[in-house]
C-alpha cells in the first residue's frame, strides 16, 4: 500500500505542482475567486433551469436528477477513455515506474488512483453544479444533498474503474490498427459514414419533431415522458434513486452499488497482475514492416514543395493527425447542411430569417476555425526537429507559407464545397454565397495567419508522443479565438440586418472581414522573422 | 468707417508706440511679461462678452442682418477668423512658438485691422444701437485695441526676423487652414447648416458617424504628430486643448449664470481641465482627464443623448466636445508628452473622481431641493441611465428623502461604483495597448534593421569564400533569455580550412550552446559569428548554406524513411539530383544502412537515427562539417567509419568543429582543441604540442576542469 501512495504522490507532484510554494495571500484569493465562479456558476445553471421549466415545461423532480446523472456517468466514461488508456498503458513515466522495485498492479492503482482524483475534481468543478441547481429547484433536504454530493464522488470512482476495464479494450483495438495505415483508414471512412448516419438520423428525428404543429408542446410532452420511463423503469435508476434519497430499498441498493465498485476494484486487480505488463509492452513497441523493394526515389523539389510534401508524408503516416486536420473539413458540408435543414423545418418571420443567415456565417466560420489546427500546431508539430528550421539555408517564410498554404487549401476547399452543396441543394440562395463567400475565406485566412502566429509566439516543442502533441495549447487558444470571431461577425450580421440596410450590412461586411486579414497578414509579416530567430531550442 | 474706429485706432497707435519706445532695450523677460499681463486684461476685457446674448447665435435661416447676404457671409468669416486668432495669441505670448508668432503676423494682425475698419458691422450682432454708449461696447473697443495692441507687439518686440521660403509659407498655410477650421464658431455652423433641431435617439447613423471620424481623428493625428518634435507637439496639444475650452465656453454665451449652469457635469468639467492639464502638465490633474474623463467620453459616445443631422449645431457641438475629451489625453500620452499611467496614478484619480462625486451629488441635490432649477450633474438625478439599461429601474425606485432632498441611494452608488469598473477596465485597455503598440514598434525597427544590413549586403563586395578562416567567433557571448548571466562569455576563436577542430569542456561549460549559436539555433546575443566570411547575424542564410549539422540528440522525422528524410534535406541545400543520388548510395554503403534506409525512421536504433542525421548533414558537402557528441552510442565499426571520413573530408579542404567528452578520439582526430569552462574559453591547444611534450590532452584538460 505504502509503495502505491508514493508512487501516486509521485506522479500527482508532477502533475499538479502543489509543491510550488505560493504566498497566502494569493492563495486565499484565488480561493475567494474559486467561491465567486462557483456561486456564480450555481445562479446561472439555476437560472438556466428554472428557464427550462418555465419555457419547455421540464418537470425537475428526482427522476430528472438521475437521469442528469446517468447522462453525466455516460459522458464521464466517454471523456475519461481517452485519457485513460494514454495514462495507463502510453504515459511517459512508464519506463521509470516499471523500472522500479514494484509489482506492475501498483503502478496501475497508483495510476487508478490519479485518474480518480481528477475525475473527482471535475466532478466537483462541473456536476455538482448541475445537480445542486436541480436539487435546490425540488428543495431537497440537507441530508439528500450530501447524499447526493457523496453518491456522485462514489460515481467518479465507478466511472474510473469502468474506464480503466474498457480502456484495454480500445488498447487491444489500437495495437492491432497499428502499422496497418490502409486499414486504419478504411475503418475510420466505415465508421464516418456511419457517425453520419446516426447523426443524421436524430437530426432528422428533431426536425420530424420540430415540424409538428403543436411542437414546443409535443417536445415537451415526450421529454418529461422518457425521464420519467427512465427514472421509474431502468433498474440501475432504482437503484440510484433509493441509495441518494434513502429510500425503499436503500439497503439493498447501498450494496448492489458498493459491491460494483469493490467488484470492479478487483476485475483491475486481476487485470493489473496478469496482463498489464504485457499490455504496456505491446503498446510502446515499434512497428516494424517487412523489407520492401525501394519504394521512393530521391526526387528533387524546391524547398517549398520539400516541406509540404515532408508534412503531408508526416500527416499521412500518423492517423491521430489525419483525424485532426481532415475531419472537420470533411464534416464541414454535412454539419451545415444538417443544421440548415433543422432551421428550415421552423416557421420563421423575416426576423428568424436574418438570424439564420447570421447563423449559418458563424457555423461557417467557426467550424472552419477549429479545423484550422494545421496552422496552430504549425510549428509546434515539428517538435525536437524544430531546430532544423534555423540550420537550413531556407527563409522562415517558406516554412511560415508551407504551413498556412496547407492549412488554406483543406480549408478552402472544405468551404467552397460547403457553399456549392448548400446552393446547389437549396440550402442557400445564390445571392447568400456570392455576398458571403469572399469574407469567410479572407476571414479563414486570417485566422489561419492568426493561429500560427499564436504557434510561433509561444511553441510547445518538448512533447515526446503525438497524443502529447495533439492535445496542444495552442489549439485550444486557436479555437477559442475561432469561437470569438465566429460570434462577433455571426451577431453583427443578425444585428445589423435588422437595423439597417442589407447594403450596408453587406458592405461593413467585406470592410470588417478586409480589416482583419490585412492586420493580421501584416502582424505575421512583422513577427515570424523575429519570433523564429529568437526561439531558443 | 466711424468715430469708434478712429478712438481704437488712436488708442492703440498711442500704447504701441509708448510700449515700443520703453520696453525696446528691456529684457525678453520684461517684454514677455508686459505680454502676458496685456493677455490677461485681453481675456478679462472678452469675457463679458460671453454673458452676453450674441445675435448671431442663434441667428439662422434666411434673415438678413448686414444689408445683404454677402455681407452677412463676410462678417461671418471676419468673426470666425478673429476668433481664432484670439486663441493664437495667449499661445504665441506664453509658450515661445515661431509658427504662432507668423501667424500672428499674417493672420492676427491683418484680421484686427479688419475688424476695427468693420468695427461698426461688428456692433451689430452685439445688439449696440448706433450712438448709444455702454458697458458692452466699453468692453469691446478695449478688447479690439489690446487685441490689435499685442499682435503689434508680438511682431515690433517678441518676434526676431522671419525668413521667408516657399515651402514654409505652404506649410504653414495649410496647417493654418486646418487649424482655423477646427476653431470654427458653433454660430458659423448654425448659420450655415441650419436650425438645430434635436432629435432624441439612440445609434442613428449621425451618431455613429462622428464616432468614426473620432477614431480616425485619433489616427491622423497620431501619424501626422509622430514625426515632429516633442515642443511642437505639445503646442499642437496646448492648441486644440485651448480650442476645446473656448468652444466649450462660447455654448455658454448669453446663457443665464445661475446655480444649475455651473459646469459640474463631468465632461464640461472636462473640456475646462484638459487645458489646464496640458499647459501645467501637473499629473494628477493630467491622468483625471487621461482616466475619468475619457471614460466619460466613451460612454457619451456610447449612449448619446441626442442627434441631428451631421454638421448641425447641437451634434457638432456634442460630438465636438467629446471627440476632443477622448483624443487630447490618448494622444498626450501616445505621443509621448506625458508617461503612460501607472497604478499611483489610477489611485490619485479614483480618489479625484470620488471628490468629484460627492461634490456633483451634494451640489446637485441642494440644488435640485431648494432652487427652481433641475441640474443633472453626471445623471445622477432622473432616469437617463435606468432608461438604457431597463433591469435598473426597480433600484432607481428606491429612494430616500432628508427634508426636501431627495436621494435614489442604491441607484447613485451603482453609478459610482459602475464608473470605477469602467476606469479600471480602460486601464486594462491602456495597458493592452502600451503592449501591443511597443511590441509593433520594436518589430518594425528589428525589420528595418534587418531590411538595412540585407541592403548593405547587397550592395557590398563579393566576398572570397576561399578565405582560410572557416569558421570565426569574434567575442561571442551568449545569455538566454533575461537572464543576468552568460552562458558563454566572450569566445573568440578562429577554425581554418582543412583543420580537424575539437571543442572539449565539462558538462555545462557551454559546449552545446555555442555549437547550437553556431549553427543558428540560438541567437547571439553579443558579438559575432562568420562562417567562410559570411555574419550569422547579418547575412544568416547565406552563412548557413556551408554549414552541416549533426545534433546530439539525432532528432530526424521518425516517420519518414531514412531516404526520404535525407532526400529532405537535400532540397533543402538544393543538391543537384545526380550529386545526391551518388552521395546517398556511397553513405548508405559506407554506414551499413542499405538493408534499413526505406524503413521508417521510427523502427531505428539510437545508432541508425545518428548515422542518417550524419549522411543528412554530409548530402550536400558543407564546407564546415559540425558535430555535437558525434560518437555517443555508435557501434565501433560506426565509430570507425565517421573518423575515417572526417579525415577525408578535411583532406577535400573542408572543416570538421565537433565536440567530443572521448578524449582518446579527440586527441587522435584533432588538429587542435579549445577547451571551455564555465562559459569562458580557457585555451586553445596545438595537438603537435601534446606530441611533442610531455603532457597529455587529459592532464590538461583536466587540469582546467580543477582550475577556477
Amino acid at each position: 500500500m505504502k509503495r502505491i501512495i508514493d508512487m501516486f504522490l509521485m506522479q500527482f507532484n508532477e502533475t499538479y505542482s502543489f509543491h510550488k510554494k505560493e504566498k497566502l495571500q494569493k492563495t486565499l484569493i484565488r480561493t475567494f475567486y474559486r467561491i465567486v465562479l462557483f456561486a456564480l456558476a450555481f445562479l446561472i445553471m439555476k437560472s438556466f433551469l428554472g428557464f427550462l421549466m418555465g419555457f419547455l415545461g421540464l418537470v425537475i423532480n428526482k427522476n430528472f436528477i438521475v437521469f442528469l446523472i446517468l447522462g453525466i456517468q455516460l459522458f464521464q466514461i466517454m471523456f475519461l477513455l481517452g485519457y485513460t488508456t494514454k495514462s495507463i498503458f502510453l504515459s511517459n513515466d512508464l519506463p521509470i515506474l516499471l523500472n522500479m522495485p514494484v509489482k506492475t498492479h501498483e503502478i496501475l492503482f497508483s495510476k487508478l488512483l490519479l485518474i480518480i482524483l481528477r475525475e473527482i475534481h471535475a466532478t466537483v468543478l462541473y456536476t455538482i453544479i448541475i445537480v445542486l441547481a436541480a436539487s435546490h429547484i425540488v428543495s431537497f433536504s440537507l441530508l439528500s444533498v450530501i447524499s447526493l454530493i457523496l453518491f456522485l464522488i462514489m460515481l467518479s470512482i465507478l466511472s474510473s474503474l469502468l474506464s480503466v476495464i474498457f480502456s484495454i479494450v480500445i488498447l487491444k483495438v489500437r495495437i492491432f490498427f497499428k502499422g496497418k495505415l490502409v486499414l486504419t483508414y478504411i475503418s475510420s471512412f466505415v465508421g464516418f459514414i456511419i457517425f453520419s448516419t446516426f447523426l443524421a438520423y436524430i437530426a432528422f428525428n428533431i426536425i420530424d419533431i420540430i415540424g409538428f404543429a403543436s411542437n414546443r408542446v409535443f417536445m415537451t410532452i415526450k421529454l418529461n415522458q422518457t425521464i420519467a420511463y427512465v427514472g421509474e423503469n431502468i433498474w440501475l435508476s432504482r437503484r440510484y434513486l433509493d441509495f441518494i434519497f434513502l429510500e425503499n430499498t436503500w439497503f439493498l441498493s447501498s450494496l448492489f452499488i458498493i459491491g460494483s465498485g469493490l467488484s470492479l476494484l478487483y476485475i483491475v486487480y486481476i487485470l493489473g497482475k496478469h496482463i498489464y505488463f504485457d499490455l504496456v509492452s505491446n503498446a510502446n513497441l515499434y512497428f516494424k514492416r517487412k523489407q520492401k523493394k525501394q519504394i521512393s526515389k530521391m526526387t528533387s523539389r524546391n524547398t517549398l514543395r520539400a516541406i509540404i510534401y515532408k508534412d503531408i508524408l508526416n500527416i499521412y503516416r500518423e492517423p491521430g493527425y489525419m483525424f485532426q486536420y481532415l475531419l472537420l473539413p470533411i464534416m464541414m458540408p454535412f454539419l451545415i447542411f444538417l443544421y440548415n435543414q433543422l432551421f428550415q423545418s421552423i416557421d420563421t418571420n423575416q426576423l428568424g430569417d436574418q438570424m439564420i443567415v447570421g447563423a449559418n456565417v458563424m457555423l461557417i466560420i467557426l467550424v472552419s476555425s477549429i479545423s484550422n489546427v494545421i496552422s496552430s500546431t504549425g510549428f509546434s508539430r515539428a517538435g525536437k526537429n524544430a531546430y532544423l528550421v534555423k540550420v537550413v539555408p531556407v527563409p522562415y517564410k517558406t516554412e511560415v507559407k508551407s504551413k498556412i498554404y496547407m492549412n488554406l487549401v483543406i480549408s478552402t476547399m472544405s468551404i467552397l464545397i460547403t457553399y456549392t452543396i448548400g446552393i446547389v441543394s437549396g440550402m442557400f440562395e445564390l445571392s447568400f454565397g456570392l455576398l458571403t463567400l469572399i469574407p469567410i475565406l479572407l476571414i479563414n485566412f486570417a485566422h489561419i495567419m492568426w493561429s500560427y502566429d499564436l504557434d510561433i509566439s509561444d511553441p510547445s516543442l518538448n512533447w515526446h508522443n503525438e497524443e502529447e502533441m495533439i492535445v496542444s495549447k495552442n489549439i485550444s487558444k486557436s479555437i477559442m479565438l475561432g469561437m470569438f470571431i465566429a460570434i462577433f461577425f455571426g451577431l453583427f450580421i443578425m444585428i445589423s440586418l435588422g437595423s439597417s440596410t442589407s447594403v450596408s450590412t453587406w458592405i461593413k461586411f467585406y470592410v470588417y472581414a478586409g480589416i482583419l486579414f490585412y492586420i493580421r497578414t501584416t502582424l505575421l509579416n512583422l513577427k515570424y522573422n523575429h519570433y523564429i530567430n529568437t526561439l531558443e531550442m | 468707417m466711424g468715430v469708434l474706429t478712429y478712438y481704437i485706432l488712436f488708442f492703440s497707435l498711442v500704447t504701441i508706440t509708448l510700449l515700443f519706445i520703453t520696453l525696446k532695450n528691456k529684457s525678453r523677460k520684461t517684454k514677455l511679461n508686459v505680454a502676458k499681463a496685456i493677455v490677461v486684461f485681453l481675456v478679462i476685457s472678452y469675457f463679458p462678452r460671453t454673458l452676453t446674448l450674441d445675435l448671431m447665435a442663434g441667428h439662422y435661416g434666411n434673415n438678413i442682418l448686414f444689408g445683404s447676404e454677402i455681407n452677412d457671409i463676410l462678417i461671418l468669416f471676419l468673426r470666425w477668423i478673429y476668433y481664432f486668432s484670439f486663441a493664437v495669441l495667449p499661445i504665441a505670448v506664453f509658450w515661445n512658438n515661431s509658427f504662432f508668432k507668423r501667424t500672428v503676423i499674417f493672420i492676427t494682425i491683418p484680421v484686427g485691422l479688419a475688424s476695427v475698419v468693420l468695427f461698426k458691422y461688428l456692433l451689430v450682432p452685439l445688439g449696440i444701437e448706433e450712438g448709444i454708449i455702454n458697458r458692452t461696447l466699453i468692453f469691446f473697443m478695449i478688447e479690439i485695441s489690446l487685441y490689435l495692441i499685442l499682435s503689434f507687439y508680438i511682431l515690433l518686440l517678441l518676434t526676431p526676423k522671419i525668413k521667408f521660403n516657399i515651402k514654409g509659407l505652404l506649410n504653414h498655410s495649410w496647417i493654418t487652414m486646418l487649424m482655423i477650421i477646427y476653431m470654427v464658431p458653433f454660430e458659423t455652423i448654425e448659420r450655415l447648416f441650419g436650425p438645430s433641431t434635436i432629435e432624441i435617439g439612440m445609434w442613428t447613423p449621425y451618431q455613429k458617424y462622428w464616432f468614426y471620424i473620432t477614431i480616425v481623428l485619433i489616427v491622423i493625428l497620431y501619424l501626422a504628430l509622430k514625426k515632429y518634435s516633442k515642443k511642437t507637439i505639445y503646442i499642437a496639444l496646448l492648441y486644440i486643448s485651448l480650442g476645446l475650452a473656448f468652444q466649450y465656453m462660447s455654448y455658454y454665451r448669453g446663457r443665464p449664470i445661475n446655480f444649475g449652469s455651473v459646469p459640474i457635469q463631468l465632461c464640461n468639467l472636462g473640456s475646462v481641465l484638459t487645458f489646464f492639464a496640458i499647459a501645467t502638465k501637473r499629473p494628477k490633474l493630467f491622468y483625471f482627464t487621461y482616466l475619468v474623463n475619457v471614460v466619460g467620453a466613451l460612454a457619451t459616445f456610447a449612449f448619446p443623448d441626442a442627434s441631428g443631422f451631421l454638421f448641425q449645431y447641437y451634434p457638432v457641438h456634442f460630438s465636438y466636445e467629446h471627440t476632443f475629451l477622448l483624443l487630447v489625453p490618448i494622444l498626450t500620452v501616445s505621443l509621448g508628452i506625458m508617461p503612460r499611467v501607472k497604478k499611483e496614478e489610477l489611485k490619485s484619480a479614483l480618489i479625484a473622481f470620488s471628490i468629484y462625486f460627492v461634490i456633483a451629488l451634494g451640489y446637485g441635490t441642494i440644488v435640485n431641493a431648494y432652487t427652481e432649477h433641475s441640474p443633472n450633474f453626471f445623471f445622477l438625478f432622473d432616469d437617463y441611465i435606468a432608461e438604457i439599461f431597463k433591469p435598473i429601474h426597480r433600484i432607481r425606485a428606491i429612494d430616500l428623502q432628508i427634508g426636501e432632498m431627495s436621494f435614489w441611494p442604491f441607484y447613485q452608488i451603482g453609478i459610482y461604483f459602475g464608473f470605477i469598473i469602467l476606469i479600471w477596465l480602460l486601464l486594462l485597455g491602456y495597458g493592452w495597448a502600451y503592449k501591443t503598440i511597443d511590441e509593433i514598434e520594436y518589430l518594425i525597427n528589428v525589420r528595418k534593421e534587418r531590411r538595412s544590413d540585407d541592403k548593405m549586403i547587397k550592395n557590398a563586395a563579393p566576398r572570397n569564400i576561399n578565405s582560410e578562416t572557416i569558421l570565426h567567433l569574434k567575442q561571442f557571448k551568449k545569455r538566454y533569455g533575461k537572464s543576468d548571466e552568460f552562458a558563454v562569455k566572450d569566445i573568440t576563436l578562429e577554425v581554418k580550412e582543412g583543420e580537424v577542430f575539437g571543442f572539449l569542456g565539462t558538462n555545462g561549460a557551454g559546449k552545446s550552446t555555442t555549437i547550437k549559436s553556431i549553427v543558428g539555433i540560438l541567437p547571439i546575443t553579443e558579438g559575432d559569428i562568420e562562417i567562410c566570411g559570411h555574419s550569422l547575424k547579418k547575412n544568416p542564410l547565406e552563412a548557413k548554406k556551408y554549414i552541416g549539422y549533426v545534433p546530439d540528440n539525432h532528432a530526424v522525422y521518425e516517420r519518414l524513411t531514412g531516404r526520404e528524410y535525407v532526400n529532405y534535406i537535400a532540397d533543402l541545400y538544393q543538391v543537384p539530383s545526380e550529386k545526391r543520388l551518388s552521395a546517398f548510395t556511397r553513405f548508405i554503403k559506407m554506414f551499413n544502412l542499405e538493408h534499413a534506409i526505406d524503413q521508417q525512421i521510427k523502427s531505428y536504433s539510437h545508432g541508425m537515427k545518428q548515422k542518417v542525421a550524419i549522411i543528412a548533414a554530409l548530402i550536400h558537402e558543407p564546407k564546415l562539417w559540425i558535430l555535437d557528441e558525434p560518437l555517443t552510442g555508435l557501434d565501433p565499426e560506426s565509430t570507425y567509419e565517421i573518423k575515417k571520413y572526417m579525415k577525408e573530408h578535411t583532406a577535400k579542404g573542408n572543416t570538421v568543429f565537433f565536440s567530443s567528452h572521448i578524449l582518446d578520439v579527440v586527441e587522435k582526430l584533432c588538429d587542435r582543441v579549445a577547451i571551455i569552462k564555465d562559459g569562458n574559453l580557457k585555451g586553445i591547444y596545438d595537438m603537435n604540442d601534446f606530441e611533442k611534450g610531455q603532457d597529455s590532452l587529459e592532464k590538461e584538460f583536466l587540469s582546467v576542469a580543477k582550475s577556477n
